[in-house]
């Protein structure tokens, strides 16, 4: 091996270390038994687990975050499936500015459009709750289910859709028994990443939040007052929850290759 | 990009409109409706503790005479710019090892980096926040192993801190479409350089890199409006020092009740965000003409590359 290429193999394995230390750090020290996370670790131990399960504000801050993320993802995907398939499919003049304007949500810094939907709800006065956070959730995942889709229908192999037309199927039947099965692991993935977002989001929902906070908010300012182990235990059931939705996701998306 | 589309008939026309409609109004409602509310007001003037309708340029005169703002968004954009490349110097070098030196495995390396896009924004700068204090991971590792006596303290709660945090989280987000350009280079393209005697430098600097340019400059741009727009990490890991401009924009909307300043603030980053995005596009069609051009438009590759 030459030396520059042996460079190139350092600089890429580091940045890689890069990327996943920081989780790893936390996950450790969610063990940790002191307040203070420092190194060397004096000891270790769940208590900081056993505090999750006994802190109820945090628990009601997951329910709202449930009922937010359930209910954005829905209106995400029956608005943003039709969209994306509109936009796979059919050509028509202003296309292009379409698809930018579908996916400005996603695209533009979290706090411009937190203060613009602030204030469009302080003008027609409309209180802050979780509707209004609600309503800015499906703002995002509307976008991140678009380009989410668009990404998969790009993969998907038209001819089979042709296949089914040429043996007689309608329109609906090529609908309902070619498209709509094969099209379930784009949406799944749509829908894993679109809940991620949400179980995240603290950019904008940190302008339209009433009374009632999500789980990123609690932890938000949990993490702004002062920083202990029982964050990282939160975070690493977070962390725990993702990774296995991630692996669903890739599961299912490998099905669906080897399926072709 | 798929070549064939089909042509519209009158019904087709409908059931388009039928299906890309609700989003549509949807998006006009949340985000174009808010824009403009913001537009407006940025022209209002405030009394009383009230927004008053109104049309003045107090607020932009404000934001144009008084250091702190210029001085804040001159920094926004000084970090933003330090990321970008920052990102891009770590991540050209990882969608290279993955696109062309390794041979098993690919799949895997490129799980991991999608992987890392579903650790949250927050996670990653809370992680940083404990491994960067004075009491943090960092110096208390350092302090052990008898490098330092007294913790660093430039580490957390500083402009470096936030420019770090950035970096970390914008990597995944420009790797996967520099990825995704390095991918599609043709294998034969190298050994065609090679064999006419360039180095691997040589061939790396003319073949690749100008092959895989929309690829690097949408992932550039993004990290760039991603982290010139942020406003967590400035909260968890910045510090008094590491203020950046989202922070000030959002101070005007709480306790100091000065929404049309705040206004023009996020209209002006509005602007620069328009800019930037299409700032690619224009740039690569100008660089190199006749290289492949991004299928997705310029800096929304990256989310839309992943998985």
């Amino acid at each position: 091996m030459r030396a520059s290429s042996a460079a190139v193999w350092a600089l890429g394995l580091a940045t890689l270390l890069f990327i996943y230390a920081p989780i790893t750090l936390v996950i450790i020290y969610s063990f940790t038994a002191d307040q203070t996370m420092t190194y060397p670790v004096k000891g270790w131990s769940v208590s900081w687990y056993e505090a999750v399960l006994a802190n109820e504000p945090l628990h009601e801050s997951f329910r709202n975050s449930v009922i937010v993320a359930s209910i954005s993802i829905s209106v995400a995907l029956l608005l943003g499936i039709p969209a994306a398939l509109a936009l796979d499919r059919f050509d028509f003049p202003g296309k292009g500015l379409l698809e930018r304007l579908l996916v400005l949500p996603f695209v533009l810094p979290g706090m411009v459009l937190g203060v613009a939907m602030l204030a469009l709800f302080n003008l027609a006065g409309i209180k802050l709750s979780l509707i209004t956070v609600i309503v800015v959730h499906s703002t995002l995942l509307l976008s991140v289910v678009i380009l989410q889709m668009g990404v998969g229908l790009k993969r998907w192999d038209r001819r089979l859709e042709q296949a089914a037309s040429d043996l007689g199927a309608n329109e609906w039947q090529v609908f309902w028994h070619v498209l709509l099965p094969n099209l379930r692991s784009v949406v799944i993935g749509a829908v894993l990443l679109g809940l991620t977002f949400s179980l995240d989001e603290v950019t904008r929902t940190f302008f339209v939040t009433g009374v009632d906070n999500t789980l990123p908010m609690h932890i938000f300012s949990m993490a702004r007052q002062r920083i202990s182990p029982e964050i990282n235990a939160v975070a690493s059931l977070l962390f725990g929850t993702s990774l296995l939705a991630f692996l669903i996701a890739t599961r299912v998306g490998r099905h669906r290759v080897a399926e072709r | 990009m798929r070549e064939v589309y089909v042509t519209l008939r009158a019904s087709r026309r409908l059931q388009v409109a039928a299906m890309l409609g609700p989003g549509t109004i949807w998006i006009l409602v949340c985000v174009v409706l808010p824009g403009l509310v913001v537009l407006a007001m940025s022209f209002w003037r405030v009394e009383n503790y009230r927004v008053i309708p109104d049309f003045n340029l107090d607020a932009y005169t404000r934001i144009l005479t008084r250091p702190v703002y210029l001085d804040t968004m001159r920094k926004s954009l000084g970090i933003a710019a330090v990321v970008a490349m920052l990102t891009l110097l770590l991540a050209i070098p990882l969608a290279y090892v993955i696109a062309f030196k390794v041979r098993r495995n690919r799949a895997l390396w490129y799980g991991l980096i999608v992987m890392s896009l579903w650790v949250g924004y927050l996670l990653r700068a809370y992680a940083w926040r404990i491994i960067l204090g004075s009491n943090g991971i960092l110096n208390g590792f350092l302090i052990d192993i008898g490098v330092i006596r007294e913790p660093l303290t430039f580490l957390l709660f500083s402009p470096f801190a936030v420019v770090l945090t950035l970096t970390h989280l914008c990597l995944p987000f420009a790797l996967i479409p520099i990825f995704g350009a390095m991918e599609q280079i043709p294998r034969t393209l190298g050994e065609a350089a090679s064999d006419l005697g360039a180095g691997p430098l040589r061939s790396f600097l003319h073949v690749t890199l100008p092959m895989a340019a929309h690829g690097i400059l949408a992932g550039g741009s993004f990290a760039f409006i991603l982290s010139f727009g942020d406003f967590l990490a400035p909260v968890l890991v910045g510090g008094p020092d590491g203020v950046m401009i989202s922070n000030i924009a959002a101070g005007q909307f709480g306790a100091a009740l000065q929404w049309p300043l705040g206004s023009a603030i996020a209209t002006i980053m509005f602007v620069i965000v328009i800019g930037v995005l299409a700032a690619p596009s224009l740039l690569s069609r100008w660089l190199w003409r006749g290289a492949p051009r991004s299928a997705a438009g310029g800096a929304v590759a990256p989310l839309a590359e992943a998985k």
